[in-house]
């Protein structure tokens, strides 16, 4: 412990800068292979007087006359001192100190730890590479960067929700996400919408979810804990794994403040493919141009009953004539129709820019950190940004010598407004995937001022709708650490830490007055606030009994509280047009939505370490949750691990293997209930019929209630998770490689899940205890420095892998699938024959051998029951940063892979219906099915019937056969390219600033996919268990930014 | 020993705060958002709103119009204009619809306000309970009744035959009467404004369970292993109990308010979802040839029929009476009533009767019209009523030819009501032909039944397999069991 703090204190030095100034001292420092060190701390022995030397390892420093010794201290180095005597040139060069070369990470709950004592896995992404994922959504920065971590960004508007999963599917039906955690207290990251409640995401979309409301800017780093083991210490809320989040704190700068400001400023672009681009709106290859009737309304058919090519019917359809093959009476009557991209017309040049500040400073007694950042994000859609303000002031004292206190505050306040996405007709996808290419998307109103789309009454024009329609969420939000430490004796320390997170979402969305499908408008607006108590008091022990026992051990308490509440207030019928606010409606209807979750917990851990060599830790913790019936509301669970630093014991030569460590550990994790799922109750009723026609309720000055559909359960028990996981953490040729493998085999019992069951029971759905879940899977990173030369000329590289199996071990009593997300078809499911994640759907007939049973119109058969014809779970993910640096010169790529699994494109089948898809570019092509007919005695015949794709074709079987629209959801992404340049010491000597640095950023550079949209990330469903559900969602963004870095 | 102190009071203080408030601080799981017990008066206002806008104004009658012509659904096919109705079209209907939405709430209701003594409420769950069961086995047959909403001893419930499942219709609403008259119940609460049908005038509803209990014994005319005559006289005995007027009708009056407005005017006229469906050319034709004046109430605007399952021009939308926003969704009319009664008459050999009561539904009917038809033909109407009702209120001398006038009658009658199909199916009157595009091959006539629901696919698979209907969109060229004999009509042809 003694020797942590001594690493922290070094680190605070790290920035010291000079101010007595006396004589002036220069020099180098190098490594043992004379490599120059930069960041090396060089001190003037027995004062605070001192520098680092910069990029190619050089110093300068204004050294007081009685100066007698230097001291030069790096992490990782022995510290060396040199007497100065009359020299004022010094050449030094650091050797590696084995014994400090001792990585010290942040474990659960916030306790500091030797990495070589765990006997689990986590991986820690430091400040630098997320910084350089340029997204404002710190999940997404993620992605690529953690073995066993997936992470799916739902869509490409600004301010998107993303899921991030850990080592699988955990829970059936519960949440999958980890628990965030910033500075030892968790947040909340929930995916809030204004209508959550009321309308499924289905038919609008998601929001973000709120660790969007984070700001990269002052993160540190972040450790990710993977498995059960990790996280026991957290409970319930840590089952799926746990993002901790370390920010940026003071530093000891002697007194004087430090400025340090980075600004980027960036462009995105869409990521769009896909559509045919040469048959033009018509049905029948007969062209319609979709204007209004007088207002220009033509098409082509039928020349000789219809001489003028006006009339009403116009057809939305892309099902006219190829641009190459236009008729004469067309050409006659009005020309070449012209020819436009809507998509490309559509989407923009969204700009991004974000700018921070910050001042840190201190001196031993007390360091600050003041940091102010803004972000300005377009979206590539018009109408779309995602603006957000984060202040975040941060103190660290020394009350005595004995009391600590650490205080954070911070502040985000962020704007979002989206577009409407999903399924429908106020999705903005609806029409622009839809749209005709004949048709210009950038008029919308006729000559006399009226609104109208390329068909009236059927689409809305997406350019209309940015401007009328939207959904707007301004968040308010405070996140409070206060922690006080109290060093009882040396090796006895009290801990109490206090965390608030309360955030405010004022949620809106508005349709306008004049949209299809809702003419006379609507307005929904949500007052939703969230807040978080969260209180550890902590007694830690760390003693040394002797030269070859150390003991460890931590006993604490948790309180915990949440508390949510959604006042929504829908409105129906707007009386003035574009005036959104509740006064302005004919008829309101309230909701509320409350939730207040409590647990209380218990949880102590003990540490032996023998000879620094094997370690065991055990670790328990009882949670008394208030979402489980009373008698039950208490469970203990625990884990024990040990790690083995081999390398102590065998002595291997440290150019070989000079660390070597193997880990195995066994936890259990229990996991509680959702909230209200012991006690029945009854709803307002909500009459409707499914879609779109409903009663409101209360009606008629009447209230109306009916029986929850779900059946709650006054008998329910925890979940349990039982995890077994071994490792090993091997470093190889003098450090110079890094291996870390882990296999870990999970099993989730007695999940509570949600399961449907036959409505005559008079419930849609029961709540059980009934599900099991297992994943399986290997995580290996490996990281390298291939090339280290002389001239400062270096090579990094770090590959993460991991490949992750799901099994659905069993579900309720006669059931065999759940419903995980969408329509009745498609959906997604769990199901106990094919996994988790399994597209379900309309699927073709097929024989005993699998082989296609054709029709006698040579199309297949289709199946009368649906079934599973996808599995979204990839077969494996993983990543590769290479990274080159030459002097201050960096440029570093890192690829993000996964491989397998499928994804559902629903937007396929309805573009494959309108004809603006590109695979019916081949119409009028001929196909012979492969597969067999029935000849009706239980034999088959190779189908040799021909089927010409024409519209029919297309239109009647093509899109009405979901199984077609499985794609491979696979890709390889260069998800982030930069090229970074530090200003060298030597031009920055006149100015007034310390440190200066350039850096170009691309995203998303190359994709290499199969998915008919190109970029297969995506999901209406959000970060919601429902993914591979491509449907109505914005598309991916590549984008390129700028960026400068100074410090003063 | 200052450690071992340390340690003491830590560990003192959190067991303090455990067991002096942890329980009351984790007592925080009852739901606040909804409520666990509910009054009658609530319970009944959900039921009807219920049933009302999601089975008697919705799917099953949405599609079934089309399939005996009165509407058609003029879209890209298929639709179910064109028979394309699977297992997961019809999962609403049965799941949200029926047995969770409408049913289950008409048990606990009755349950409850027996316990309660409120027997007026338990009579009218009663009521709605046997009329809502009707509707799920005239859909899919057989479907699970006894064993049904007991989720605990029951979670796989079997199926009840069709036959079954009307003894117990017609005996919740005997129960349903008898409630009504118990000498013992209370009434504080009284029924009143939470009843949207008849504002709690209880005398209606009993009139009404009377006239349900008609319409039932009147189904089975047919059925296999029943006496014609008997079901017949047995309907009129019922019948004598029956709405005694167009004041007694049952209907719901939506209101034009956003949100409040009718089923029909939501569905098909105020562009929310589409406007596909229109008038059928069959229905057009029919009441045309006869110089109907009630086809001016069932159009909007200029008259014109849509071909079912055509890719041709569009008919004309709902009229106002039956699809404005404040117009009433029909339950029950005292003219179906009398046509009931027509036609059982007519069966056991009563024609005196028969004509008389013929004559009264056809002039109730035109009763209830007579405001629609004026607003559409102006200073006509008045005389071309009379003059329809003239040329067309004798029954022909032919039983044969009686009967044809008495069905077809009703099914003008019982414009966009579910029970037009029923009688559809069970006579064949008028006869109807396929529309155009079915999307099966082996179809013969329009749709019969409606395959059963995904949700018992996945959910209750051996009881709803053991029912031998074939799965998905084969089912709907099946009969169900009433309808499995129709050469026992022998009026019908």
């Amino acid at each position: 412990m003694r020797r942590i703090l001594l690493l922290l204190l070094f680190a605070q030095f790290t920035f010291l800068s000079a101010f007595a100034q006396d004589r002036l001292l220069s020099g180098n420092v190098k490594d043992e292979t004379g490599a120059p060190l930069p960041g090396v701390t060089v001190l003037v022995k027995g004062t605070t007087t001192g520098t680092i030397t910069d990029v190619d390892g050089n110093f300068k420093l204004n050294a007081p006359e009685d100066a007698q010794t230097l001291v030069f201290q790096y992490i990782g180095y022995e510290n060396k001192e040199v007497a100065v005597g009359t020299q004022t040139s010094f050449n030094v060069s650091l050797t590696t100190d084995t014994k400090q070369l001792e990585e010290v990470v942040v474990t659960a709950i916030g306790v500091e730890q030797k990495k070589r004592t765990l006997g689990y896995a986590l991986q820690t992404v430091n400040s630098d590479e997320l910084v350089k994922a340029t997204e404002s959504n710190i999940v997404n920065s993620l992605a690529g960067k953690v073995a066993g971590v997936q992470i799916n960004s739902s869509g490409g508007q600004a301010g998107s929700s993303s899921r991030i999963v850990i080592r699988g599917n955990t829970s059936l039906s519960g949440t999958n996400a980890p628990l965030f955690v910033i500075d030892g207290i968790p947040i909340d990251n929930s995916q809030n919408t204004a209508n959550s409640g009321v309308e499924s995401t289905l038919f609008g979309g998601t929001q973000s979810n709120r660790a969007i409301d984070l700001d990269p800017n002052v993160i540190e780093d972040v450790t990710v804990l993977k498995g059960a083991a990790a996280t026991v210490l957290y409970g319930s809320r840590g089952a799926n794994g746990v993002i901790m989040i370390t920010t940026k704190r003071g530093k000891d700068t002697g007194g004087k403040p430090r400025v340090e400001i980075s600004s980027r400023y960036g462009i995105d672009r869409p990521i769009v493919r896909g559509f045919q681009d040469e048959f033009l709106q018509g049905i029948g290859g007969n062209y319609r141009n979709g204007l209004p009737a007088g207002e220009g309304g033509f098409r082509s058919l039928d020349p000789e009953t219809n001489p003028t090519g006006a009339t009403a019917s116009q057809g939305s359809t892309s099902w006219g004539p190829s641009i190459n093959n236009i008729d004469q009476f067309t050409l006659d009557s009005i020309g070449v129709p012209q020819i436009f991209d809507p998509r490309r017309e559509f989407y923009r040049n969204a700009k991004v820019w974000e700018n921070n500040v910050r001042v840190l400073g201190g001196s031993d007694k007390l360091n600050y950190l003041l940091s102010f950042s803004n972000l300005e994000q377009e979206g590539i859609a018009p109408g779309n940004r995602f603006d957000r303000k984060n202040l975040t002031a941060t103190i660290n004292a020394k009350l005595s010598e004995k009391l600590r206190y650490t205080g954070t505050t911070r502040y985000t306040n962020s704007y979002n407004s989206r577009l409407t996405e999903g399924n429908g007709q106020r999705s903005y996808l609806y029409a622009l995937n839809y749209w005709p290419i004949s048709h210009d998307i950038n008029k919308y109103y006729t000559e006399s001022g009226e609104y109208y789309s390329f068909v009236n009454n059927a689409f809305n024009n997406p350019f209309w709708l940015a401007e009328n329609n939207g959904r707007f969420s301004r968040v308010n939000r405070f996140t409070i650490n206060q922690q006080l430490d109290y060093d009882v004796l040396p090796w006895l320390k009290v801990t109490n830490r206090f965390g608030l997170d309360a955030y405010h979402d004022a949620n809106e969305d508005h349709v306008n007055v004049g949209t299809r499908g809702t003419p006379n408008g609507r307005l929904y607006t949500a007052d939703i606030t969230n807040y978080e108590i969260n209180n550890d008091l902590m007694l830690t022990v760390d003693k040394q009994i002797n030269d070859d026992f150390a003991i460890t051990g931590l006993l604490g308490n948790n309180i915990n509280s949440r508390k949510y509440k959604n006042s929504l207030m829908v409105g129906t019928n707007l009386n003035i047009p574009s005036f959104f606010d509740i006064s302005n409606v004919s008829t309101v209807q309230a909701y509320e939505f409350d939730q207040e979750i409590r647990s209380f917990s218990l949880y102590a851990k003990v540490g032996f370490e023998f000879r620094n060599m094997l370690f065991l830790n055990l670790q328990g913790r009882n949670d008394w949750s208030s979402t489980l019936p009373v008698e039950d509301r208490s469970y203990l669970y625990g884990s024990a691990d040990v790690s083995f630093v081999f390398t102590e014991l065998l002595q291997i030569d440290q150019n070989i293997l000079p660390y070597g460590k193997l880990r195995l550990s066994y936890s259990q994790a229990g996991n509680t209930a959702p909230a209200y799922s012991t006690i029945q109750t009854f709803n307002q009723s909500d009459t409707g019929d499914g879609t779109r026609g409903v009663i409101n309720i209360p009606t008629q000055g009447q209230n109306a209630f009916e029986l929850d559909n779900v059946q709650t359960n006054n008998q329910l028990q925890h979940e349990l998770i039982s995890e077994f996981e071994v490792g090993a953490d091997l470093k190889f040729w003098n450090n110079r490689v890094g291996l870390d493998f882990a296999y870990y085999n999970r099993e989730s019992d007695n999940q509570i899940v949600t399961a449907s069951v036959t409505p005559t029971t008079g419930f849609t759905n029961r709540i059980v205890n009934a599900g099991q879940i297992k994943n399986e899977g290997v995580e290996l990173t490996l990281t390298g420095t291939p090339v280290d030369l002389q001239n400062g000329f270096r090579w990094d590289v770090q590959v993460n892998y991991a490949r992750n199996r799901t099994t659905v071990g069993k579900l309720a009593d006669g059931i065999e699938s759940i419903f995980l997300y969408g329509f009745t078809s498609p959906q997604i499911r769990a199901d106990v024959n094919n996994g988790y994640g399994v597209i379900w759907g309309e699927r073709f007939l097929r024989n005993d051998k699998g082989r296609l049973v054709i029709g006698n119109n040579g199309l297949p058969i289709q199946d009368s029951s649906l079934g599973s014809i996808g599995n979204v779970q990839p077969d494996w993910t993983g990543g590769i940063r290479n990274t080159f640096s030459y002097k201050g010169l960096t440029l570093s790529a890192l690829f993000d892979a996964r491989i397998g699994g499928d994804i559902l494109n629903f937007d396929l089948f309805y573009m494959t219906y309108y004809g603006t898809a590109e695979l019916t570019e081949d119409r009028g092509s001929v196909i012979v099915w492969d597969g067999v007919i029935d000849n009706g005695d239980g034999t088959y015949r190779e189908n040799d019937i021909p089927v010409v794709k024409d519209g029919a074709y297309y239109r009647n079987f093509y899109s009405n056969s979901t199984e077609l629209f499985v794609e491979d959801a696979s890709f390889i992404k260069l998800r982030e390219l930069s090229l970074s340049y530090n200003l060298p010491s030597s031009l920055l000597d006149r100015l007034p600033v310390e440190n200066v640095s350039f850096s170009v950023i691309a995203r998303n550079l190359f994709i290499a996919s199969n998915f008919s949209f190109w970029d297969p990330e995506g999901s209406l469903g959000g970060n919601g268990n429902g993914q591979g559900f491509y449907h109505s969602v914005t598309p991916g963004t590549r984008g390129i930014s700028f960026g400068i870095n100074v410090s003063l | 020993m200052r450690n071992l102190r340390i340690i003491k009071v830590f560990v003192l203080a959190i067991s303090l705060l455990y067991t002096t408030s942890c329980d009351d601080f984790l007592d925080v799981n009852s739901d606040p958002n909804n409520p666990t017990q509910v009054s009658e008066p609530l319970l009944l206002t959900g039921i009807i709103a219920n049933f009302s806008y999601e089975v008697l104004g919705g799917f099953p009658v949405r599609v079934t119009n089309t399939w005996i012509q009165q509407t058609g659904y003029n879209a890209a096919f298929p639709s179910y204009d064109n028979y394309d109705v699977d297992e997961n079209d019809v999962n609403n209907t049965w799941t949200f619809f029926s047995y969770t939405d409408v049913m289950h709430n008409c048990k606990i209701l009755s349950e409850q306000a027996s316990a309660n003594r409120l027997y007026d409420y338990s009579g009218i769950a009663k009521i709605i309970w046997a009329w809502n069961m009707s509707i799920v086995t005239d859909l899919y047959g057989n479907a699970p009744f006894s064993q049904a909403w007991q989720p605990e001893a029951f979670p796989f419930p079997e199926y009840d035959t069709q036959e079954e499942i009307y003894t117990y219709i017609q005996s919740l609403l005997d129960q349903a009467i008898v409630d009504f008259g118990r000498e013992d119940k209370l009434t504080n609460p009284a029924v009143g404004a939470d009843d949207f049908i008849y504002g709690g005038d209880i005398e209606k509803w009993e009139k009404l369970a009377y006239s349900l209990k008609a319409r039932f014994y009147l189904r089975l005319s047919y059925a296999p292993g029943y006496n014609t005559e008997t079901q017949a006289q047995l309907a009129l005995d019922a019948a004598a109990g029956g709405l005694s007027g167009n004041a007694d009708n049952a209907m719901y009056f939506y209101l034009s308010d956003p949100g409040q407005e009718n089923p029909w005017f939501q569905y098909a006229i105020d562009g929310k979802w589409n406007t596909n469906t229109q008038l059928s050319a069959n229905i057009v034709d029919l009441m045309s040839a006869n110089n109907d004046p009630r086809l001016a109430a069932f159009a909007r605007g200029e008259v014109a029929g849509y071909v079912n399952g055509s890719e041709g021009n569009a008919g004309s939308l709902l009229g106002e009476f039956y699809a404005d926003a404040d117009a009433p969704l029909i339950w029950f009319t005292y003219s179906e009533l009398k046509l009931i009664e027509a036609e059982a008459s007519l069966i056991v050999g009563n024609k005196g009767n028969a004509q008389a009561s013929y004559q009264e539904g056809l002039e109730s009917s035109f009763a209830m019209l007579s405001g629609a038809i004026g607003a559409k033909l102006g200073d006509n109407a008045a005389g071309a009523i009379s003059t329809y009702i003239d040329d067309n209120d004798e029954l022909n001398a032919s039983d044969q030819v009686a009967y044809q006038q008495i069905m077809t009658q009703k099914y003008i009658a019982n414009f966009l009501t579910f029970e037009a199909y029923n009688d559809w199916r069970r006579t064949g009157i008028p006869s109807i032909g396929l529309a155009q595009n079915p999307v099966r091959g082996d179809l013969e006539m329009p749709g019969l039944r409606f395959p059963y629901p995904s949700a018992e696919l996945n959910y209750n698979a051996a009881n709803v397999n053991a029912q031998g209907v074939p799965v998905g969109n084969a089912a709907v060229k099946e009969r169900v069991w009433w309808n499995s004999t129709p050469e026992q009509c022998t009026l019908c042809n």
